[in-house]
């Protein structure tokens, strides 16, 4: 495994946001939104977040590309840690890291054509000669299903599903190394989602793209992921390879998340793990395991001692106390 | 049916080969929608507007009332006329004209002067005296001014440099105010603070006042009514521009938050382009709505400077200071024709504009409908 | 493509057949509807809303969106019937249709009846109720839950106030009996401690916790019908999970009627008893669940089921229709699935098929089964 070449790779990711009070904007406290998290990325292939709203995984993704300053920890790109770039350096970093995001509404500029949106940075990092431009922005059109009369009308003109594939373009374009999809597909349709799937699919299988594909909906995160991490308020409960931890989910959270979502056949009446309650608040974390709060194995322990982030099997990691003694099958 | 048929033979000619989408009668499909550029859209939207069409209009009419009209005109704008029979001396020329009896050859001349500036107005026999607030008539359609000049070719002067003092005006205001608006809203920190302290500083200057001392400076500095009516414009868009900053900060600050602005940023383009490309197409809408409004305040600031005497001054017309002609009783109740039509021309432009501004800010923002 | 001159004339003829209709609308408006043109008779006493033939459509700049399309579907008394389609097939609209919410003018009911076997023995058709006649049946009988919990609560009342609010207006209650059953509401969906949460502002909760408020106030009423249109979409998987647990267990206490409408396949097999299944405006297949998700004819509702990511993990190619959603202007005479049709054969291209009968539950629109019926 660390044979492989490791695109991206995070050391102990911290990113808090102060909370301000009073006349003096006094900070009282933090919001740890990410709290600690490491995990790598391998050339070409796609690391899978996981976890539902609030978790740090978007902050995660935005903080990587500089979008926000982190508080603490490194991201190293192919060796260099992108949080001690200076200004220069980062634009000239900036095609290699790309990034899609959720709301395929409002991350298209509605004044600017199609084509001016794809291959506006194109221009500006002079990837391609001023010639051969336009030819290039209409091939990677092509490439992501659009059509080549699209490149002149506006987005507003346009499905979901067809500006997702605007948005696809624009990030890959640029022929990055790294792409970070902040939930592409969770505002569309069921049929459409299939669809940007399998061109995230092709592309990467193309161009040798890494992922790292952030989403809520376990299904997804499954289908396209080759690792995949799993997030409660802030820090990774349980990373693996995709097929281990769908056979073997070792988290109690893990295995509440692939338990709730619900199965499209009336015959199956599934053993439900049915988590008690709410998320806790990330500014006041449970002390302990943070989930013990909901966990429906909670021991006395559970809420004194931040279990151990650890291996347990060769790839898989998990941070529960239930495994301490040995108990991993 | 007959289709039994077709449908075999559709089969036989499917059977070999996979189902494929038929992409091009898709593509000609959707090539063949009818669709409305974003542009065409808000302009359907407004046309529907039917106060903002009247406004239009009526913005139309009032400039070609004012640009197009005194071609028309047989009279000049600061032309005097006279009349004959001398009964009374009226009042009105010992207040605008100070005169001055000369002797040239064997005939007597007044020579009138203007009271402010002490340029000659006109020299004429001592047996002729001004008409002044005469009553509408085939010569003058809307009789004369308190100044012996026509009322209508004044109304039509007077309108020019009020719109375009209405314009110029904005012009400034925009100018300064979106900069600012921009540089606080994009850059903010210690930059947004100055410059709103800036901004609040400013919108607590008193107005009026301080155009009242202004306006007495320029007459002790003896400056032309002309150069008066520049500096006034200057001033007013200077003081003007603290209200546009403010919106402008707060759009370019929720454009900023927009997704695409965050991918901007990713694709990692220079910052001027991500400015000009992104941001201020997107806070368009706003400053020109905004810029509309304005207009109508202006107009109505610039009369009632001119009603206090600090706007636009003599020889010069604008309609503030042709309706402060109006300055006692005995001329609201006998001379309606000096001060009706000017005041309804303010009226109907002010409204105007505010009925475009309001058609417009419905137009660029559908959800605000209803 | 069409030239600019065609273009330009297409849009004045769309403008000017909009005007006629704003205008006949706005006379109607005020005119006073006699009871007795929307009384009317249930054709199954069993059923409790009866949707025959509706047509709603939205009068746009760019031309009729035939929103609803001729449909025609029965909640029967005590059922959950959920309606699935993706964005823009109509099924919102269909909803809103019933609560006659429509954005009028632009969006109206054309054609078509909607019964509700009402409260007092009356059936209404709502279609052509007047405006009095349909405040009384908002929320006292048919109440809607909302996809987003934070904007269907008022932000500056507390919990209590909005759920009495409701109380107030369409009951005689006393106002202790009306404390009493708020906080009766508040634990029957789960919540404990009722009396603090009486006095708590909708910020102060979690977006689950507002979600089962938003529940309790349609359940306040006691209504016949509860239309909840994408109750759990906004929500997490594990707190979707909760309150897709708590509908159910409502389900069984209530003796209410629920129209579920959802994009989710997942959700409505786990909670319908009938599935309606619409593409642009239409409907293309409705059953039973057990016909819909164990026997699906439709080739689109084969399609989205095997488009579904399940969690089997196998590494090919993920199933996906082709093409997109039609655009739902000047759509052509024949089903409207065609394009993207796998199993597509020479009759699709006769005028659009309509519900033929597979089973007694189960009915399907499609021409391959046309051809199986005559055979």
């Amino acid at each position: 495994m660390s044979e492989k070449e490791k695109t991206l790779e995070l050391i102990d990711l911290k990113k808090y946001y102060p909370i301000k009070k009073g006349v003096l904007q006094k900070v009282v406290g933090h919001v740890k939104a990410v709290d600690g998290v490491s995990f790598h990325i391998n050339k070409g292939e796609t690391f899978g977040l996981v976890g539902e709203s609030g978790c740090g995984k978007s902050t995660i993704g935005k903080t990587i590309i500089r979008l926000t300053p982190p508080t603490a920890g490194q991201a190293l790109y192919k060796g260099t840690d992108i949080f001690s770039l200076d200004k220069k350096s980062l634009r000239t970093l900036r095609p290699h890291v790309q990034m899609i995001f959720q709301d395929p509404y409002s991350s298209l500029n509605p004044k600017m054509p199609v084509g001016e949106i794809i291959g506006e940075a194109v221009r500006e990092h002079g990837i391609v000669s001023d010639k051969d431009y336009r030819e290039y922005v209409m091939n990677i059109m092509k490439i992501c299903g659009l059509r080549p009369y699209h490149i002149d009308r506006y987005p507003h003109e346009f499905s979901g599903g067809q500006r997702q594939r605007i948005c696809i373009a624009r990030s890959i374009a640029l022929n990055p190394d790294l792409v970070i999809a902040d939930e592409p597909v969770s505002a569309l349709d069921v049929s459409i989602q299939a669809q940007i799937i399998n061109l995230m699919k092709d592309i990467q299988q193309r161009n040798g793209i890494s992922y790292l594909f952030i989403s809520h909906d376990l299904s997804v995160v499954e289908y396209i992921s080759d690792v995949v991490g799993v997030m409660y308020l802030g820090s990774l409960v349980e990373l693996a390879p995709k097929k281990e931890l769908f056979k073997h989910p070792a988290h109690p959270y893990t295995q509440a998340l692939l338990s709730a979502v619900p199965v499209p056949d009336p015959d199956v009446k599934m053993n439900r793990v049915l988590l008690q309650g709410d998320i806790p608040s990330p500014v006041n974390p449970p002390s302990g395991c943070k989930f013990h709060t909901r966990c429906p194995y909670a021991k006395p322990i559970c809420s004194e001692v931040t279990p151990e982030f650890k291996e347990h099997a060769p790839g898989h990691k998990c941070a529960c106390h239930l495994y301490n003694d040995g108990s991993w099958v | 049916m007959d289709y039994k048929e077709d449908d075999e033979l559709l089969k036989k000619e499917n059977a070999a080969e996979e189902f494929v989408y038929d992409e091009e009668a898709a593509e000609d499909y959707e090539a063949n929608q009818v669709f409305m550029t974003p542009g065409q859209m808000v302009f359907r939207r407004f046309m529907r507007n039917r106060l903002a069409v009247v406004g239009i209009c009526a913005i139309v009419f009032m400039f070609l009332f004012c640009f197009v009209g005194p071609f028309f005109s047989p009279y000049s704008e600061t032309e005097l006329f006279y009349k004959t029979d001398i009964d009374e001396h009226p009042d009105a020329e010992l207040i605008y004209y100070r005169t001055k009896a000369v002797q040239r050859g064997d005939m007597k001349f007044t020579v009138y002067y203007d009271m402010h500036t002490g340029e000659e107005c006109d020299t004429v026999p001592t047996n002729i005296i001004l008409d002044t607030r005469a009553k509408p008539s085939k010569d003058h359609i809307l009789g004369t001014t308190e100044m012996g000049q026509d009322m209508f070719t004044r109304l039509m002067y007077g309108g020019r440099i009020s719109l375009m003092l209405g314009f110029v005006v904005v012009f400034v205001e925009l100018l300064i105010g979106v900069t600012m608006g921009g540089i606080a809203g994009y850059y903010g920190g210690k930059v947004d603070m100055i410059i709103m302290r800036m901004v609040e500083i400013f919108q607590s200057i008193p107005f009026i006042p301080l155009m009242l001392i202004i306006s007495s400076l320029l007459i002790s500095f003896k400056v032309s009514p002309r150069d008066k009516i520049y500096y006034t414009m200057f001033i007013m868009g200077v003081i003007y521009w603290a209200g546009v900053a403010r919106m402008v900060r707060g759009s370019v600050l929720s454009v900023r938050e927009q997704e695409y602005m965050q991918a901007a940023e990713a694709t990692g383009i220079r910052t001027s382009r991500k400015i000009f490309k992104h941001m201020i197409p997107n806070i368009m809408p706003i400053i020109i709505v905004m810029a509309t409004m304005d207009l109508g305040g202006v107009i109505l600031m610039e009369s009632t400077m001119s009603y206090l005497g600090i706007g636009v001054g003599a020889p010069y017309a604008s309609w503030g200071n042709m309706v402060s002609s109006v300055n006692n009783a005995i001329v609201m109740r006998n001379c309606p024709y000096l001060w009706i039509p000017p005041g309804i021309c303010i009226l109907i432009t002010v409204m105007a504009f505010n009925f475009i501004g309001d058609g417009l800010r419905d137009a660029f923002d559908p959800k605000m409908k209803r | 493509m069409i030239s600019e001159k065609d273009r330009k004339e297409q849009l004045k003829a769309i403008k000017k057949e909009n005007a006629r209709r704003y205008r006949e609308y706005n006379r109607n408006k005020n005119k006073k509807v006699a009871e007795s043109t929307y009384l009317t008779e249930m054709k199954d006493d069993s059923n409790l809303l009866e949707i025959e033939d509706l047509h709603t459509c939205f009068y746009t700049d760019i031309g009729t969106v035939r929103a609803v399309d001729g449909v025609t579907f029965n909640i029967p008394k005590g059922k959950t019937v959920g309606v699935v389609g993706e964005s823009g097939c109509g099924k919102s609209v269909t909803s809103l249709s019933v609560m006659r919410l429509l954005q009028e003018p632009q969006g109206q009911i054309s054609f078509g009846s909607i019964r509700f076997n009402s409260k007092d023995g009356k059936p209404v058709d709502i279609a052509k109720a007047s405006i009095k006649a349909m405040e009384k049946i908002r929320s006292r009988e048919i109440s809607m839950i909302f996809q987003e919990p934070m904007t269907t609560l008022n932000p500056v009342l507390t919990i209590g106030k909005q759920i009495d609010e409701v109380l107030e207006l369409h009951t005689d209650l006393k106002k202790n009996e009306r404390y009493q059953k708020v906080c009766d509401l508040i634990s029957m969906v789960g919540i404990s401690n009722a009396d603090r949460i009486y006095k708590m502002y909708p910020h102060e909760l979690s977006g689950g916790m507002r979600q089962r408020i938003v529940i309790a106030m349609s359940l306040a009423c006691d209504p016949q019908l509860i239309i909840a249109d994408e109750p759990t979409t906004a929500l997490d998987v594990t707190i979707q999970a909760q309150i897709l647990e708590l509908m159910r267990d409502l389900k069984d206490k209530i003796s209410a009627s629920i129209m579920l409408i959802t994009h989710d396949l997942g959700v409505v097999a786990e909670m319908a008893d009938i599935v309606v299944v619409m593409y642009a405006g239409r409907i293309i297949e409705l059953g039973t669940t057990r016909d819909i998700f164990k026997d699906p004819r439709h080739p689109y509702t084969i399609g989205l089921m095997k488009s579904r990511p399940n969690m089997i993990g196998e590494d090919e190619k993920l199933y996906s229709i082709p093409g997109n959603v039609p655009n739902p202007i000047n759509l052509p005479n024949h089903c409207y699935f065609k394009n993207r049709c796998e199993s597509c054969i020479g009759k699709c291209n006769n005028p659009y098929p309509g519900l033929v009968s597979i089973s007694d539950t189960h009915k399907v629109a499609c021409w391959r089964f046309i051809e199986e019926e005559a055979k």
